[in-house]
């Protein structure tokens, strides 16, 4: 199969599947996720805890 | 060029928005935190108003390993097919300041085969700091240990504006200090030093750059294999658009064929001319 095409072809998959990811992400309340550990990420990178 | 640095400095504004919260020293917690840049930016940067994409990953990989991480792998699987690694060229502030510290005139280090081999790391890093070490010991290790964005945009002004946070500081938070001195060093004599070795965002991205929307496209019937653009190109590149091209655009300028282009510009001629036909 040509390149470009083979290329086309993988870009929609991935493309469909990252819409699904995302969907299901924030569907389960993996969206909050990032601010429910903020303090934990803060001390990491200031190097304490 | 000139519009590269716009969008560089426009991105890196965006994304840390926030500019009372640098006089404050504190977090942004608001939305649109849950959202995730493209680029390397702290989520704990005071001035920050969204997530950095591996400082969320991590953060799931250590909080709820038994939890799929679904929205964290969509946004960085949307990012990487729409940009590849042009995200590293145009939309990371980390980037950007390499690139501006890389003006300092000094003698510079030149690629090299050892620079190209060099740039392997950084896949060790993804695969060691962002995947094994989080899952194992339950830290973010790239966060904690590594990342020298999270020491300068968040760590050093937390630490300045926060007396409580000034007492509790130790060998760590040196150690990051130290790191980041190395890499702000390191920019100063080889061209965006991290991203070229260690960044562990954009040897992810890197795995998108052949089949990402936008990016650079080598017309291999066009090329002559003169070498123009690998030598215009200060990334360890083999060729334009491959893993290490943060698709600048400098091989652009420099083809004398036309045979570089834009992706995006490339398909609109071809579409352009199929519709004359």
């Amino acid at each position: 199969m040509e390149q470009t095409k083979k290329s086309k072809y993988t870009r929609i998959i991935l493309l469909f599947t990252a819409a699904c990811f995302i969907g299901l992400g924030i569907y389960f309340g993996g969206y909050f996720d990032a601010l429910a550990n903020a303090a934990r990420i803060c001390l990491s990178c200031m190097g304490i805890g | 060029m000139r519009r590269r640095r716009i969008i560089q400095l426009l991105s890196a504004l965006i994304y840390n928005a926030n500019l009372p919260g640098f006089a404050a020293g504190r977090i942004y917690t608001k939305q649109p935190k849950g959202l995730c840049v493209p680029g390397l930016n702290c989520y704990s940067c005071p001035g920050a108003v969204a997530s950095c994409p591996l400082g969320t990953l991590q953060n799931k990989l250590v909080s709820t390993p038994d939890k799929a991480m679904f929205y964290i792998i969509g946004i960085l699987l949307l990012f990487g097919v729409l940009f590849g690694r042009l995200i590293c060229g145009f939309l990371c502030p980390f980037g950007l300041l390499q690139e501006l510290l890389h003006k300092i005139p000094v003698p510079k280090l030149q690629k090299s085969r050892v620079t190209q081999r060099i740039s392997y790391l950084k896949y060790i890093v993804l695969i060691l700091f962002i995947g094994i070490l989080p899952a194992v010991t339950g830290s973010p290790a790239f966060c904690q240990y590594i990342c020298p964005a999270g020491t300068l945009e968040a760590g050093i002004p937390l630490v300045a504006m926060n007396e409580g946070l000034q007492a509790i500081i130790g060998g760590l938070f040196q150690w990051k200090v130290f790191i980041l001195a190395g890499l702000v060093i390191l920019s100063v004599f080889a061209h965006r030093g991290f991203c070229r070795f260690a960044c562990p965002l954009g040897a992810l991205y890197s795995f998108f750059n052949k089949i990402s929307v936008f990016g650079i496209r080598v017309e291999k019937s066009t090329c002559n294999h003169c070498g123009k653009c690998i030598r215009a190109c200060p990334m360890d590149i083999k060729m334009p658009g491959d893993r290490e091209c943060i698709s600048c655009g400098k091989c652009i300028d420099v083809c004398s064929r036309g045979a570089v282009s834009w992706k995006h510009k490339r398909d609109k001629k071809r579409k352009e001319m199929e519709c004359e036909r």
